[in-house]
């Protein structure tokens, strides 16, 4: 049996700004925490950009066809995962105005390089 | 010699006119090998003339062969045989009028002698029988299956001449679709005949159109969900109008960044179905109140169906067993010996059905009573937190649908006496089989399951027209890191494989994959609304393709901590029947998004599980027990 690891927490979060820079691979040690941020907002749908095929676990990818297998770590990989919020809150409330109620395409989280984990910008405004 | 040579030897001596039925069944598994497997010759009485048609197609969820037919001038009988394959979702019943047409007559039906609910991968054949046939129908007859208002397959008796059947089109896609919180990829495409998923048969000038597909969800949601039959809609080449679905997998609640197998849609196209459809999938939930559902905005997905080959038979589904030219019985005609009692021991092992093991070990016929009698052991595998002293526990029932196949029939039977089975140890469970009319012990098979899902199926003599079914359970130790999510410290134990738990929520193909876990809340874990509760099929996943997460099916209960105690958990998965243990992915979280709908964010952790080769312990009872 592998050794017991308890493994500390980092977190990242459009309210709070100010974070150490988040790692973008899994990390053997626990002194080398990978990070994962997870922005609320929305992003590119399908594009090759946002598909990095050596994410560490927890940084999902955008589903579609380049998706890719996440490798299996070898240490336990820690993250503080942040919901998107729900593209499609107050649909029903949007309606009775005549405004569709989507598509908001919110995607996945992707990972984000940004060491601040800046948020992109609002969500839930229909094109 | 056995006991079915000798008999057919006392009928031969005996120089009786009868239509016997040799039905040489092997239960092996298609190895691509595309030789059919041996046959016994059928047997003829003077005046007869037997004829070989070897024709399928789909009809409702079966595939249906027709076998051989048999012309008794002297009797003017005409016997047709005909094997219905389960190839669908569930339990159905073949039931398929046919009538007989020929040059000279327009139209006589042919009576089945009998239709039973048979569960999936599971044959049973079927003797058609015509009155009345005042000449052999072979050289210019046709066989029409099912009612005039259902697309009804016409087979030529004479294989030179052209029959009009549909066989699955199976079309290549691989497609996607993403508005707001969900994904979708459509992996599998076909053009069918009919519903797998309820045995019907399409309107006559329709098909079926089938879709298989994953939903990606990144973000739970805790009012609604994903409900296929609402969530997707086809339109037709040229149409405006979209049309629903008319059958759809059930509708589930994906946590956020999970991906979900095995869903699927049937639409309703037309017999000329060539084309380019769209598919379109949106965000929200359609069903129910909606104030504006003409604003509702979706994404679409343009299908392109062409005519393309049928599916070759033989490849319809590799899990199917190979079986050989279904010959007719004269089943309706007294036979004209008495078949022998039996009395015999049974060393076919064991057989896993739902939430337990069967291991049949003796059997006894009586031909005069017509009456079947299996005995067996049960022995109870669910993993619960059930000690079975609380006021609500109720017993283990082995509750199941038995079937006994002998002679590609099904005998109906039920459990007899005591149907409560011990927690621990085993327990002798008896099966009554009636209206046996017929047994041979070389073919016998045995089916048990829940009426639903797939049965668990176990031959019973050396030709057997049935396989074992699920494999043995296997299980073993799991080598993992102890990790902490949150409040919870977890370590993987161990891991079993099999048809675990008596209800079903797994399809044909698929058996769950348990893991054992020892969960700790932290001594300064605060308990919530709900108390300090660590759900299972909530908080446990597998790593999947993308980073994504593959949800649980069930857990064996969930943990009711005080701060600092330990409780040993499950947590089940659906796996393909071929999964092999090794290393897995596996995530945790701190917290579960149903019992704490007003987090968003949530500890995670994901980390190596070495799942040991498996042992077939037919108990593992070390595995199933320590549920503290």
């Amino acid at each position: 049996m592998m050794a017991a690891l308890a493994l500390p927490l980092a977190a990242c979060s459009d309210k709070a700004p100010e974070r150490p820079a988040p790692a973008t691979t899994p990390s053997p040690t626990a002194q080398a925490l990978p990070v994962i941020c997870t922005p609320a907002g929305p992003t590119t749908i399908g594009g090759a950009k946002n598909i990095n095929p050596y994410a560490a676990p927890g940084a999902r990818q955008v589903p579609g066809p380049d998706m890719t297998d996440v490798p299996i770590p070898a240490e336990p990989v820690a993250v503080l995962m942040e919901r998107p919020p729900d593209p499609d809150a107050n649909v029903a409330a949007r309606q009775p105005d005549g405004k569709p109620a989507g598509p908001v395409p919110s995607g996945p989280a992707p990972q984000l390089e940004d060491p601040a984990c800046e948020q992109p910008a609002t969500v839930g405004e229909a094109p | 010699m056995t006991a079915r040579m000798a008999h057919l030897s006392r009928l031969l001596s005996a120089g009786l006119a009868a239509v016997l039925v040799i039905s040489g069944c092997t239960g092996e598994r298609s190895d691509g090998d595309d030789k059919p497997p041996a046959q016994d010759a059928l047997v003829l009485a003077p005046g007869q003339t037997r004829h070989h048609v070897g024709t399928s197609f789909q009809y409702g969820q079966f595939l249906a062969t027709v076998g051989d037919s048999v012309y008794d001038e002297n009797t003017k009988k005409f016997y047709l045989a005909v094997r219905f394959q389960n190839i669908g979702d569930g339990w159905a019943e073949p039931y398929v009028p046919a009538h007989l047409t020929t040059a000279s007559v327009p139209s006589i039906t042919l009576n089945p002698d009998e239709f039973r609910r048979v569960p999936p991968l599971v044959v049973q054949t079927v003797t058609y029988v015509g009155d009345s046939v005042e000449t052999d129908p072979t050289p210019d007859g046709r066989v029409t299956f099912g009612p005039p208002d259902r697309d009804q397959p016409v087979i030529a008796l004479d294989p030179a001449q052209e029959s009009t059947l549909f066989l699955s089109r199976p079309q290549e896609l691989n497609g996607w679709l993403q508005i707001g919180k969900y994904a979708v990829n459509v992996r599998r495409a076909r053009v069918l005949a009919g519903q797998l998923s309820n045995n019907q048969q399409a309107e006559a000038g329709q098909r079926i159109l089938r879709l298989d597909f994953d939903v990606y969800c990144n973000r739970y949601d805790p009012v609604g969900g994903f409900f296929p039959a609402e969530h997707l809609i086809l339109a037709a080449p040229g149409g405006d109008q979209p049309q629903e679905t008319i059958g759809a997998s059930e509708g589930f609640a994906p946590r956020s960044w999970t991906v979900s197998t095995g869903n699927w849609v049937e639409f309703v196209v037309p017999a000329d179905y060539a084309g380019t459809y769209t598919l379109l999938l949106s965000s929200v939930n359609t069903g129910g109140f909606t104030l504006h559902p003409e604003l509702i905005e979706r994404v679409a997905l343009p299908i392109t169906l062409e005519d393309g080959e049928p599916e070759p038979v033989a490849k319809a589904d590799p899990a199917l067993p190979r079986l050989p030219t279904p010959a007719p019985t004269a089943s309706s005609q007294p036979s004209p010996a008495e078949p022998e009692p039996l009395d015999v021991d049974l060393k076919s092992g064991a057989m896993n059905v739902p939430g337990f093991t069967y291991t049949p070990t003796r059997l006894h016929y009586d031909p005069a009573a017509q009456t079947a009698v299996v005995e067996g052991d049960a022995v109870y595998i669910e993993s619960d937190n059930s000690t079975g002293d609380g006021l609500l526990d109720t017993p283990p029932q082995f509750g199941f649908n038995a079937n006994l196949v002998s002679r590609g029939r099904l005998y109906n039977g039920s459990i007899t006496g005591n149907s409560v089975v011990a927690r621990q140890g085993s327990t002798p469970i008896t099966i009554t089989f009636l209206s046996v009319t017929e047994l041979d012990p070389a073919d016998l098979g045995l089916v048990i399951g829940t009426g639903t899902g797939p049965a668990a199926t176990l031959p019973l003599g050396p030709r057997s027209p049935v396989i074992a079914d699920p494999p043995p359970i296997s299980g073993g130790a799991v080598s993992a890191p102890q990790v902490t999510a949150g409040d919870w410290s977890i370590q993987l134990l161990s891991y079993r494989v099999g048809h675990l738990h008596q209800v079903r929520r797994i399809r044909p193909g698929q058996r769950e994959l348990e893991l054992k876990l020892k969960v700790s809340a932290s001594a300064s874990a605060k308990a919530k609304g709900l108390g300090l509760i660590f759900r299972p099929a909530g908080q446990v996943f597998l790593l999947s393709s993308g980073g994504y997460l593959t949800q649980a099916l069930a857990d064996g209960g969930i943990g009711d901590f005080e701060p600092g105690q330990t409780h040993v958990l499950t947590v089940t998965f659906a796996v393909p029947d071929a999964f092999t243990p090794g290393l897995l992915g596996v995530t945790v979280r701190g917290g579960d998004e149903i019992t704490d709908i007003f987090t968003n964010s949530f500890a995670e952790v994901t980390f190596p599980a070495e799942l040991a080769p498996s042992t077939s312990d037919p108990d593992l009872a070390d595995l199933t027990g320590d549920q503290s």
